[in-house]
């Protein structure tokens, strides 16, 4: 079957700050438990995590090869603003891609998953990404996690066949402080899950609990995405299970994945290789942030509009996507510069016309920085560098997620789109540089 | 355009928090001093050219000449305001002159205002930067750092020190101690300056200049007209140029970040226009744009002052200290004077012709015969330097 698809490329987008329910529980004069969240900074949401997913699964195929696009998530910044299609620009995929949004349930990823198999507009990239948040001092603040997973589908041998996949579906009600209610149903969705001498599994289900009384149900040796370090991550979670089993996976091995959700999603696998590590490292890069009035003001940046009076053009993006956005620089054909600004003459010539646009790279070189102390910032200071990137053009960018300490002159750099401003209640988003 | 132009007189009000006053008291103030030195009133205005970088920041004045002649009591004769960034008065100064040389006018007042206090600090010219800007481009950026990523390329480059930036607001303030017009007066330490708050690492606090209300004036005449004046000071030479706009050098990977195209290419024109080439032995007195520390010394070089890479060597040695062999900013500079932006370079053009006319005071310059004035506007992409003359 020349046409069946595979698993052609996946990867993981886990942020690095990591908070611990040892460190809630101290917030709360609470007795000490186990386990840890990872968050996202304040100037990321779903669209921003789901952008350097789909962009670490992307390194090895050109954008405009990608005919169709599935994203899912339950917490976009806004219920209908063109979020999947704010992620095609940055991702610079062709306008003609095909696009479909997968919400309003936990397996929006995994259904995502599953069409893109079965309809046959290959390649198509899956994209499925959350940014969850419990109420302040409940139990659940610590199993609900940020991230986001990218899996790219079509024809070819890649990492894994699917010999089988089964889904079911019905109501249930997840959020229930009833242990042995959740565990119930986990159970009983692992026990219906087809094993086709699989030797191992990957399991992903709305939280900790869910996930561990399934793995129990399967009685094999399972994964479950980290979930007890990084949270349970929504829609994202059973892509980053996906994710985790084909990182550790030996080829020749069958395997089950497996997603309880609202019913669940199960496939049979045979792995054939092996992906370039995005989980595993995200993982080891964890970075202990357990002050929890830290933890909180940056969760509420955006929220409490605590931000500096925000001020936007829609105008001004729509006209400067390209470069907003896609990231398009410019070429001056008379002297062959390539600038980043949109200009009407070129700065370098002066030439009035002849430029075509074209991709900027997306990693370079910090060529000089400062941190800014009073900039307004639920994080401070905030580090501005002029980043020289590869094959040309210049930008001057925020370095996001760093350490002051570890910004050099020098440093290797990638841009990440992230949140850079609210304005009247609508993120206005931007590249920024984070060290490699 | 040919022929010279001369100030007639000078005026300058007090730098400083000017709660109790408006920018009209200022403008007139400063005015009125220029126009007494040379036994004028305002009536025998006229042209004017008001220099305000900055009007929607609180206050709303300056926006356009109106607010002159409001100041003046004087209406019926052209005035035009004048924005170029940090250059405002510089270019203010430059219009003023113009206009004479095209013989349009005989008696010209150049003016700059700024009226920064009548809001925090933080919320005058820091918000302008922070929330006003382009809302992409630059978000993140202050005014502190927009030439603090200067100091990381020269501390990469050449080993400059955070001690060589600490060494020119130790001078600076020394200087304004004399100076009774200066906002700061009250000398620092080195180790003051290094523990004082970071603002836009490697520059803390007081590698800042204030937030701060001024006025400046000069009345200019043409050069054969200034014998019948009685303290004229020779505008030998202006140089102005706009090296680029707003955000290329962050977006143009051939800017350096070590000096100023701009102030190269307008001390290029003043020096022609003045005659002279090598600073170091044709002047006994300059002026410079230190609106942060590391500016003073980046404008040693783009003045020619010294060789590139050098200039932390001029302040380390006391070349540029009140006794040195070529005293910078005798007047305190922006560092302790303030900086109200648009009056900033006619204020320093009131210190130098003060200096040349030997009625500087405690700060005086023996023998100060010819002196040099520089201002640095935007991002480093709006350069003025003029050279004046002792009285002729």
């Amino acid at each position: 079957m020349p046409d069946t698809p595979a698993i052609l490329n996946a990867a993981a987008r886990v942020p690095p700050f990591a908070l611990s329910a040892e460190a809630v529980a101290r917030a709360y004069g609470r007795p000490p438990s186990r386990g840890a969240r990872r968050f996202a900074a304040y100037d990321e949401d779903a669209l921003t995590l789901a952008t350097d997913a789909a962009a670490l699964c992307l390194r090895a195929t050109a954008p405009s090869h990608v005919r169709a696009l599935y994203v899912a998530s339950t917490t976009w910044p806004r219920a209908a603003a063109a979020q999947a299609e704010r992620l095609a620009a940055a991702l610079d995929l062709p306008p003609s891609v095909e696009i479909a949004t997968f919400g309003g349930s936990w397996r929006g990823g995994a259904t995502a998953l599953h069409i893109a198999l079965t309809r046959p507009t290959w390649p198509a990239l899956v994209v499925a990404a959350d940014r969850l948040t419990a109420p302040p001092g409940s139990e659940r603040e610590t199993e609900l996690g940020d991230g986001a997973a990218a899996v790219l589908v079509g024809p070819g041998t890649g990492l894994a066949r699917i010999a089988s996949w089964t889904s079911t579906s019905e109501p249930i009600e997840w959020e229930t402080p009833d242990a042995r209610l959740i565990a119930t149903h986990a159970s009983r969705l692992a026990s219906a899950a087809p094993r086709d001498g699989c030797a191992r599994a990957a399991v992903s289900a709305p939280g900790p609990r869910a996930a561990r009384a399934a793995a129990g149900a399967l009685n094999l040796p399972s994964s479950l995405g980290a979930m007890e370090q990084i949270g349970f991550c929504g829609t994202a979670h059973p892509l980053l299970a996906l994710v985790e089993l084909l990182e550790t996976a030996r080829p020749g091995e069958r395997a089950l994945w497996l997603t309880c959700a609202e019913g669940s999603e199960s496939a049979t696998l045979e792995i054939t290789a092996t992906p370039t590590r995005t989980f595993g490292p995200a993982l080891e890069r964890a970075r202990p942030m357990n002050e929890y009035g830290r933890w909180l003001a940056s969760r509420s940046f955006f929220e409490n509009g605590a931000t500096a009076n925000a001020f936007s053009s829609p105008a001004l993006e729509q006209r400067d996507a390209d470069f907003l956005m896609r990231l398009r620089g410019t070429r001056c054909a008379s002297c062959g510069a390539t600038h980043t600004l949109p200009a009407p003459a070129c700065p370098r010539c002066g030439a009035s016309e002849g430029f075509t646009r074209v991709p900027l790279s997306r990693a370079g070189t910090i060529f000089t920085f400062t941190h800014e102390h009073y900039v307004p910032s639920p994080t401070p200071p905030v580090t501005m560098a002029v980043v020289d990137l590869d094959g040309g053009g210049r930008l001057l960018v925020q370095v996001a997620d760093a350490a002051p300490d570890d910004v050099r002159i020098g440093a290797r750099v990638r841009l990440t789109l992230r949140r850079l401003h609210m304005g009247g209640g609508i993120p206005n988003y931007y590249w920024k540089a984070v060290l490699e | 355009m040919t022929g010279r132009v001369a100030i007639a007189g000078a005026g300058c009000t007090p730098f400083g928090e000017h709660f109790d006053r408006s920018y009209t008291d200022l403008a007139a103030e400063a005015c009125h001093e220029a126009l007494a030195e040379a036994g004028l009133s305002p009536k025998h205005v006229e042209a004017a050219w008001l220099g305000t970088a900055f009007p929607d920041v609180g206050v709303y004045r300056g926006r356009s000449g109106m607010d002159l002649a409001e100041s003046l009591g004087h209406a019926g004769i052209p005035i035009t305001r004048v924005s170029n960034y940090c250059a405002t008065g510089g270019d203010a100064l430059r219009n003023a002159a113009n206009a004479l040389l095209a013989g349009e006018v005989n008696v010209a007042l150049a003016v700059g205002v700024e009226k920064q206090r009548d809001r925090a600090p933080q919320e005058s010219i820091v918000k302008l930067m922070v929330e006003t800007g382009h809302p992409f481009y630059q978000k993140g950026f202050t005014a502190a750092g927009t030439f603090a990523v200067f100091a990381a390329r020269r501390m990469k480059e050449h080993g400059l020190t955070r001690e060589d930036l600490a060494a020119v607001s130790v001078k600076n303030h020394a200087h304004a101690a004399r100076n009774a017009k200066a906002h700061h007066r009250k000398p620092v330490t080195a180790e003051q300056v290094l523990a004082s708050p970071m603002v836009a690492w490697p520059l803390t606090l007081l590698d800042c200049c204030p937030t701060t209300d001024g006025a400046a004036a000069v009345v200019l005449v043409r050069q054969e007209d200034a014998r019948r004046f009685p303290t004229p000071v020779l505008v030998a030479g202006i140089g102005f140029s706009v090296s680029s706009g707003w955000d290329q050098p962050f977006h143009d990977e051939r800017f350096d970040f070590i000096g100023f195209p701009a102030v190269r290419q307008a001390a290029q024109k003043a020096y022609a226009q003045a005659g002279m080439d090598d600073p170091m032995k044709d002047v006994q007195l300059v002026e410079v744009h230190d609106c942060f520390s590391i500016n003073e010394l980046i404008a040693y070089e783009d003045l020619g002052l010294c060789k590139a890479g050098e200039c932390a060597r001029l302040v380390r040695d006391g070349v540029t200290r009140l006794g040195g062999r070529l005293p910078v900013n005798a007047g305190g500079g922006l560092l302790s004077c303030g900086h109200p932006v648009g009056a900033t370079g006619l204020r320093m053009v009131y210190e130098v012709a003060r200096q040349l006319q030997g009625a500087a005071g405690d700060r005086q310059i023996a023998g100060a015969r010819q002196g040099i004035t520089q201002n640095i506007g935007g991002p480093g992409a709006v350069g003025f330097v003029s050279v004046l003359r002792a009285p002729l």
